[in-house]
């Protein structure tokens, strides 16, 4: 799926120093260092390419009073490599996941991404609910609609990419969620972000 | 024939200017094909003209929807603040509201937008937001709240419910498209429903886009002209507030009154023309006073008739209404509500909504006239009312009521 027109947000690359801030449209964010009146930027370091470009587009996270919850948005590689991610980390909980939603007997459930994925060059890679996505686990606490959450992704190569995603209220992304991948494990029948 | 050849000429000219417009307020000519062009045919009717591209733009001094021409359809929405709900909590409301609001009225899908192809033909939308005065109480805001800030005071012809009454904030929705409309006043209630419970939705429509001339005033149901007296190009300072007095939130912002006003169609049907126009004081036709003129001018309210009685009846609307201190105008923005007007009694009325800079001096004072004796009154009631404090526009970088939740 493909959001159009869309505001990306443009990454610069080393800018590793720079405050998180707020990735969605004009809107400022709520964490401190985020004054830039309606730009947005984020933090990346990308070793592969150190002209590297990297942009997320509409960046979010679903509240959730649960303890597990997925982010969303659409991230583009607009570098001349392929970047393979192969993890997703984050501020508010040790344990964040790579997920995909695959059909099985009838029903979508969502199992982790073995070896992450790869955002071909000049291409860009969809999180959105009921497909692929980042899966928040083990949250301590709640995460309120409007609160603002960190995420990095981390490339084969020791790259990084950071953002800020505001918290959304949606009803939807309750796909089952089948912990780890081997036959027999048994299913976790909770609904994942269901508050 | 050789007359008609310079008009279809013309007609092609502005075809093709029309084309040019962009900036996503595209006015695109539907049905146009391009072998109109080469026709040698007349074109027997006007194309239809797809209008729903057009944008109001969400960032300014003001917010949109208060003098913005009024769209044809609107939805206002009030809302009651959930247990818990603080400043810091509203703050984050208002955040995604802002967000919210500036995808939607540029025809961008909201960002969690499960229907996005709803979104897709902004028809002029716009979205207004208000402040009831129990949002400062239940917020522990108290002390920021405005002095002025309170439900207006009882009238004897009120008749208010409380389904169509008061609120802790307030939603109002315009586009000229009611299916845009109601995906954009969906959208927002969606993403506030962890802050807010909807106390009240009051749905009313205008004309339709190009549906009357531009230069026609606005027809109530019971066919009179709506606002005859509104203020008009001289409106700015009477509807935003210019205080150097007020907070920082409301200087730019304005006062919001919505009353919900039932017209009793069934007893109005007994009274003949002559008796409306003296009910009013105006001519249905063209709503030109009794005592002569056009729309535009002012009635002579000392003018007697033959019998030597007042040519404008003591108790007529218009003169009950009509106040001689220029600045006690207000700027009115009513919408038409029918709930089942066929049915006896109908539910049929007026969503009353009014704008303006000083609400005790501007509003109180005409309510009060009116209540206390119009002719109008016996087939109108009104039955909701509320009062809202208008935060000022968004400006670059801002989110709504930044000054007031930060």
């Amino acid at each position: 799926m493909k959001r159009a027109p869309s505001l990306p947000i443009a990454i610069m690359a080393l800018a590793a120093s720079a405050a998180l801030a707020g990735c969605t449209s004009t809107v400022p964010a709520e964490s401190a260092g985020a004054a830039g009146g309606g730009s947005s930027s984020a933090a990346a370091t990308a070793s592969t390419n150190l002209s590297a470009e990297i942009t997320i587009t509409d960046p979010w996270v679903k509240a959730t009073d649960g303890t597990m919850t997925g982010a969303f948005g659409v991230i583009a590689n607009n570098t001349d490599q392929d970047i393979h991610v192969v993890a997703v980390s984050t501020s508010v909980t040790g344990r964040a996941e790579i997920h995909e939603t695959v059909g099985q007997d009838g029903t979508m459930v969502m199992q982790e991404m073995q070896g992450g994925f790869v955002i071909l060059a000049g291409d860009e890679f969809v999180l959105q609910p009921g497909g692929n996505h980042l899966m928040l686990m083990d949250l301590p606490r709640a995460i309120e609609a409007g609160e603002e959450v960190d995420l990095t992704l981390e490339f084969e190569d020791g790259g990084t990419f950071s953002w800020i995603a505001p918290a959304r209220t949606y009803s939807g992304g309750q796909e089952e969620y089948r912990s780890g991948t081997e036959s027999g494990m048994p299913s976790e029948s909770t609904s994942p972000t269901q508050g | 024939m050789a007359t008609e050849q310079p008009r279809a000429v013309r007609r092609r000219d502005v075809l093709v200017g029309g084309g040019g417009v962009a900036l996503g307020a595209v006015a695109s000519w539907a049905g146009l094909r391009a072998a109109d062009a080469l026709s040698p045919f007349e074109t027997a009717t006007p194309q239809a003209t797809y209008l729903g591209g057009l944008t109001e733009p969400w960032q300014g001094d003001h917010q949109a929807g208060i003098l913005t021409a009024p769209q044809g359809f609107a939805g206002v929405t009030a809302f009651d603040l959930r247990d818990g709900v603080d400043r810091v909590r509203l703050g984050r409301l208002m955040r995604i509201w802002t967000d919210d609001i500036s995808r939607l009225t540029e025809g961008r899908p909201g960002l969690t937008d499960t229907e996005p192809e709803l979104a897709t033909s902004p028809a002029r939308l716009t979205v207004t937001v208000g402040f009831g005065p129990g949002l400062f109480d239940k917020a522990g805001m108290a002390a920021e709240k405005p002095a002025w800030l309170a439900q207006l005071p009882a009238y004897p012809i009120d008749r208010l419910e409380p389904q169509w009454s008061e609120g802790d904030v307030v939603v109002q929705v315009c586009a000229e498209d009611p299916s845009t409309l109601s995906h954009a006043a969906r959208y927002l209630a969606k993403e506030a429903a962890e802050f807010l419970a909807v106390r009240w939705v009051q749905h009313g429509f205008r004309n339709a886009a190009g549906q009357v001339p531009d230069s026609q005033t606005f027809r109530n149901a019971f066919g009179q002209l709506d606002g005859t007296s509104n203020l008009q190009g001289e409106a700015e300072p009477f509807v935003l507030i210019d205080d150097a007095g007020a907070p920082a939130w409301l200087r730019g912002g304005s006062t919001m009154v919505v009353r919900r006003i039932h017209m009793d169609l069934d007893r109005w049907d007994q009274v003949d023309r002559p008796a409306r126009e003296v009910v009013i004081g105006r001519r249905l036709a063209d709503g030109a006073p009794l005592t002569g003129g056009d729309e535009s001018t002012l009635p002579d309210l000392e003018a007697v008739n033959d019998l030597g009685f007042p040519a404008i009846d003591a108790a007529a609307h218009i003169r009950r209404a009509r106040t001689d201190d220029a600045t006690q105008r207000v700027l009115r923005r009513a919408y038409s509500y029918e709930a089942s007007p066929a049915a006896v009694p109908s539910d049929t009325g007026l969503v009353f909504i009014t704008f303006q800079a000083d609400l005790e001096h501007q509003y109180l004072p005409v309510q009060a006239r009116l209540a206390e004796l119009d002719l109008l009154n016996t087939w109108t009631t009104p039955i909701g009312s509320a009062v809202f404090a208008v935060p000022r526009g968004i400006r670059v970088g801002e989110y709504l009521a930044e000054e007031l939740f930060a």
